[in-house]
């Protein structure tokens, strides 16, 4: 299992379109993937339990990924909410 | 913070058991409550049939449910919701949630309405099973708007999981 704590810096937060992506990455992954933002932990492949974390640009999240691609789905994931890299 | 079904119950923007041939019309049929309730220009809704045709339904949210929405700067007037149930659902073209036979709309002003109240609101309600079943149920705008008041308690109570 590994586990990254990261700003979100897309220029949008996570609302519906890029949690829409969101999904459809988790999806595509074996990986189980969870959310967190604060004290709530979500689901990474429940569109409507991400949107209900409200993450907007500079929300400190915790992303975790379990399984055997993890460090892949980590990757693909990191890129989304942090389109620029790491700043 | 205001609360979207408070806003959506003020503009009085709801309508019941509408008719719509296609995914299109259903935008439109919303789309007229929200401009006759000054609460977007038209080229909102204009907005957001084009989104859709051009990148899809990014708005069909859940099963049964769509949330057509565009940016802030395509013409939102004053932060506000309209919500249509249809009497037959159309297809979107989402194949995990199609057909739609709720659409709520939403027109933020800026980014943080958008993210911080509109979104994780609706999120809230279609994420209750019980409270969309009721909304499937309510045959009148005044059985709709019990259950939206329901709803928004249950949520001030946190009694939503």
């Amino acid at each position: 299992m590994i586990q990254k704590n990261l700003s979100v810096l897309n220029e949008e937060g996570l609302h519906t379109r890029p949690a829409n992506e969101f999904v459809r990455i988790v999806k595509g992954f074996e990986a189980v993937v969870t959310l967190t933002k604060g004290e709530r932990e979500v689901p990474g492949k429940s569109l409507l339990k991400i949107m209900k974390l409200g993450i907007v640009t500079g929300d400190e999240v915790t992303i975790t990924c379990d399984g055997s691609d993890e460090e892949a789905a980590m990757e693909a994931l990191v890129r989304l909410v942090q389109p620029g890299g790491t700043a | 913070m205001a609360t979207f079904v408070q806003r959506l119950i003020d503009t009085e923007t709801i309508m019941v058991g509408a008719h719509a041939s296609d995914w299109e019309e259903a935008v439109r049929i919303g789309g007229d409550l929200m401009v006759q309730a000054g609460l977007c220009e038209q080229r909102y809704i204009d907005a957001i049939i084009e989104n859709h045709k051009t990148i899809g339904p990014y708005f069909v949210i859940a099963p049964g449910i769509a949330l057509p929405h565009a940016k802030p700067k395509n013409g939102v007037l004053k932060t506000g919701y309209a919500l249509v149930t249809l009497d037959e659902p159309v297809e979107f073209g989402d194949e995990d949630n199609d057909p739609v036979d709720i659409l709520i709309f939403a027109g933020a002003v800026n980014r943080e309405e958008h993210n911080q109240e509109a979104i994780p609101q609706i999120a809230e309600l279609c994420d209750s099973e019980t409270y969309i079943e009721a909304l499937r149920a309510a045959g009148t705008v005044g059985a709709i708007r019990e259950v939206l008041h329901a709803f928004s308690l249950a949520l001030e109570n946190g009694e939503l999981d």
